[in-house]
């Protein structure tokens, strides 16, 4: 799918972000054992602190990855920190593997029986709340996590296909539910603190209610941009099987919009150059939403990772190979009609063609580096460097 | 049904491309929010962990002691004081083993002087000796238990005549991590460690509290006297690290106290059933 | 119950250990025949594969044991405007 596969393909946005995140996570260590020596007249125990410390900071990383996904659905403000999620989601398994592993060296090692054993079976029961292995649960969850850190290069995308690859890291889920059951059941379960508990109920409730309000919010714009599926033979105001999907007016130049069809996959429409075009709003790399991105030198542009298209063919630029499906477009007395059919990825369609408004000039004065360019060189300069090794 | 008129100047953000201003204006509030707000989780979460104890494990520090052996109820150093009083120090060995394996083989140990080198841990007055693996001159006792002649005279320490029974609420710990080899060495997050360390041998110990809410420690020990049997053992094991009322007769050996427990897997409910 | 899960885990680890043993081989030499994309990859990009590899290893010794896969070729540069599919003439699909 990519070019060439490289172990990171670093950028200026990649190395500052994993900069800060190593910062943050040293800073937390730091001060982690520093309060502990401070806090208490005792001197604590070096290792007990670290395994502390270390579990400590991987949950609040694995909420931190929680909230992000859904943050960018509601504010794009958010896209940097969607962009190398990635990283973080590697940074929060290691964290979370030095705890474990910290944890079975000391708690399970220099005994009469392995380490694994120890920990997990020794003497518990599933039955009493006060014997339960609630190290197991914390096991089963880094198992988790260790399968998505492990896919987490896009060798694996293109490898298992993205269908696959998102459904094995919709496994966050489950590892978060294991993880925080972990949590609850094990150092909080009867410890005398308040913190701890009142963080961990504070971040679950943040995080369902993100996603609940990110979810609602998806459901809301669906209803806004929904049409239905017109029927067989259906010659509705004499377009045959095609629907309506707006006017240009509705769609900012070299802009994009999302038509979601009854029970169909989303569709994207852009308008550039006087023209329109529709392609599948489904990213061929981590199906972002294609709608919500823009035409940037001749492409569209995908809001999460930048993989680009062009419009006009589903195609991305060479040397890539990612396609995504076209729809046929017309435009009548500008409004947009569209053949809900997909045509397979990467068939070319003409775009439809429209006269320009007085409100279609070049509009991303914010956005800088984009405004100035109003031609449409047909090939993108930018993704060659930074595409073959995973972004999110 | 038409959507709202979009805003058409939303600044767009591409990893590769130069960072919109928007975003970086978003990102220097947010980012630096975020480490504060890290850090004060981590000092908050520093602060809220359970106490360390006031175990001392002294690891940089080999001392040599001389008395006497004794080998039950687990095996200990009765050591004469300079006021006469009588220290008692438990045996153990280094990881997570106790040291009856060392002294099965040999004859005539109970009750003999020895001199024993090893690191010291204690808490709360409570002794132990970690014994020195690394002293090449005596293979047949091991490296850091030497015998001493007939001369040296013995410290006298028989365990007392036990008490009327009482029954004690409390937690079974193992005495080496809760004396200082591992801080808590106590509590949920150490259930694992402890029941491997009481399997592999440490004296189990039943920590308890008094009227006045001070710590009581007590050696748990057959009723004869001896430590507790295998089976016993293996009844105790599921239950080790949680809250327990253990019921029994107190008595001394040394400066150790000692619990006679009843028997066991009467006591101890539905613990061999719930095992798994 | 337990025991079970304890027979499942070291099975898993079982399961890892062949898989590390074939990953070895497999980036050293199957990786190029499965995805032409990681030919002349270099040692960094192999090594960061190998704990998936050590997970998916059946999958690959699969594809690495079926023949060899040409690259794509590159997609078409922009075609010219009479291969077009026209909405006009045609829409069935």
């Amino acid at each position: 799918m990519t070019n060439q596969f490289v172990w990171v393909s670093w950028n200026r946005h990649k190395k500052i972000y994993d900069a800060v995140l190593a910062a943050a996570c040293a800073l937390y260590l730091l001060c982690f054992v520093v309060g502990s020596f401070v806090f208490f007249d005792d001197r604590p125990d070096v290792m007990v602190m670290l395994i502390h410390a270390t579990g400590t900071l991987a949950i609040i990383l694995l909420h931190v990855i929680l909230c992000i996904g859904p943050l960018n659905r509601l504010s794009h403000r958010f896209a940097p920190l969607l962009y190398n999620r990635r990283h973080l989601g590697v940074t929060m398994f290691l964290v979370a593997l030095t705890h474990a592993g910290l944890v079975l060296l000391y708690y399970g090692g220099f005994g009469v029986v392995g380490p694994i054993h120890a920990v997990l079976f020794e003497g518990r029961s599933l039955t009493r709340l006060d014997a339960f292995p609630y190290e197991l649960l914390g096991f089963a969850g880094l198992l988790v996590l260790f399968v998505m850190a492990a896919t987490s290069h896009d060798f694996w995308l293109d490898t298992l296909s993205p269908r696959a690859w998102k459904g094995i890291h919709m496994a966050v889920y489950p590892a978060y539910g294991l993880l925080v059951a972990h949590v609850a059941l094990g150092s909080l379960f009867d410890a005398d603190g308040l913190i701890g508990r009142v963080l961990l109920a504070v971040g679950v409730a943040v995080v369902v209610t993100l996603h609940l309000t990110a979810g609602v919010r998806e459901l809301i714009c669906d209803a806004s941009c929904w049409r239905p599926m017109p029927e067989e033979g259906n010659e509705k105001s004499g377009t045959g099987e095609w629907i309506e999907a707006g006017t240009v007016d509705d769609i900012p130049e070299r802009g994009g919009r999302v038509v979601c069809l009854d029970g169909r996959e989303r569709i994207a429409v852009f308008c550039y150059d006087g023209k329109v075009s529709a392609i599948s709003n489904v990213c061929a790399h981590q199906n972002g939403p294609l709608g919500e991105g823009r035409i940037i030198d001749g492409c569209v542009t995908c809001p999460w990772h930048g993989y680009q298209y062009l419009p006009h063919n589903g195609q991305s630029p060479p040397p890539y190979h990612e396609k995504v499906p076209t729809y046929r477009v017309r435009v009548v007395n500008r409004t947009i009609l569209l053949d809900p059919r997909p045509l397979p990825p990467g068939t070319p369609v003409e775009p439809a063609f429209f006269e320009a408004g007085p409100d279609d000039e070049s509009l991303f004065e914010e956005s800088g580096p984009l405004s100035d360019d109003s031609g449409p060189p047909p090939v993108a300069p930018h993704p060659p460097t930074s595409l073959s090794e995973g972004d999110e | 049904m038409m959507a709202e008129k979009p805003n058409r100047n939303r600044a767009f953000y591409v990893g590769y491309l130069p960072l919109p201003r928007a975003h970086a204006v978003f990102l220097l509030v947010a980012v630096p929010l975020s480490i504060a707000g890290m850090i004060v989780g981590a000092l908050g979460l520093a602060g809220d962990q359970p106490a360390w104890g006031g175990g001392v494990w002294q690891t940089d520090q080999v001392n040599e002691w001389r008395g006497t052996l004794r080998l039950e109820p687990y095996p200990m150093l009765h050591v004469a004081g300079e006021d006469g009083e009588i220290e008692t120090y438990l045996l153990v060995e280094m990881g997570k083993f106790g040291t009856r394996d060392r002294f099965a083989g040999a004859d005539g140990l109970d009750g003999a002087s020895v001199k024993i080198r090893g690191r010291r841990l204690h808490r709360d007055g409570r002794k132990m000796i970690e014994l020195d693996p690394d002293d090449p001159k005596d293979p047949e006792l091991g490296p850091a238990v030497s015998l001493l002649d007939g001369a040296t005279p013995a410290v006298r320490a028989a365990m007392s005549m036990p008490g009327p029974r009482v029954t004690l609420r409390g937690e079974i710990v193992d005495s080496k991590c809760y004396l200082g080899a591992m801080k808590p060495g106590a509590g949920r997050g150490h259930k694992a460690c402890a029941t491997l360390c009481i399997s592999g041998g440490i004296p189990p110990m039943l920590v308890s509290r008094d009227a006045d809410g001070r710590a009581v420690y007590s050696l748990l020990a057959e009723n004869t006297g001896v430590g507790l049997s295998d089976s016993d053992l293996a009844v105790i094991k599921p239950v080790i690290g949680e809250p327990v009322v253990l019921s029994g007769r107190p008595a001394r050996v040394g400066s150790w106290r000692v619990l006679l427990v009843d028997r066991l897997d009467a006591q101890v409910d539905g613990a061999s059933s719930a095992s798994p | 119950m337990l025991v079970v899960m304890e027979r499942i885990i070291w099975g898993i680890g079982v399961y890892l250990a062949v898989g590390v043993v074939f990953a070895a081989a497999f980036v050293a030499a199957g990786v190029g025949r499965v995805s032409p994309a990681a030919r002349g990859s270099g040692w960094g990009f192999r090594l960061l594969i190998i704990p998936g590899t050590a997970i998916f290893w059946p999958l690959l010794a699969a594809r690495w044991a079926r023949p060899v896969i040409e690259p794509e070729e590159s997609p078409p540069p922009v075609e010219p405007a009479d291969e077009w599919v026209d909405p006009e003439k045609e829409t069935a699909a």
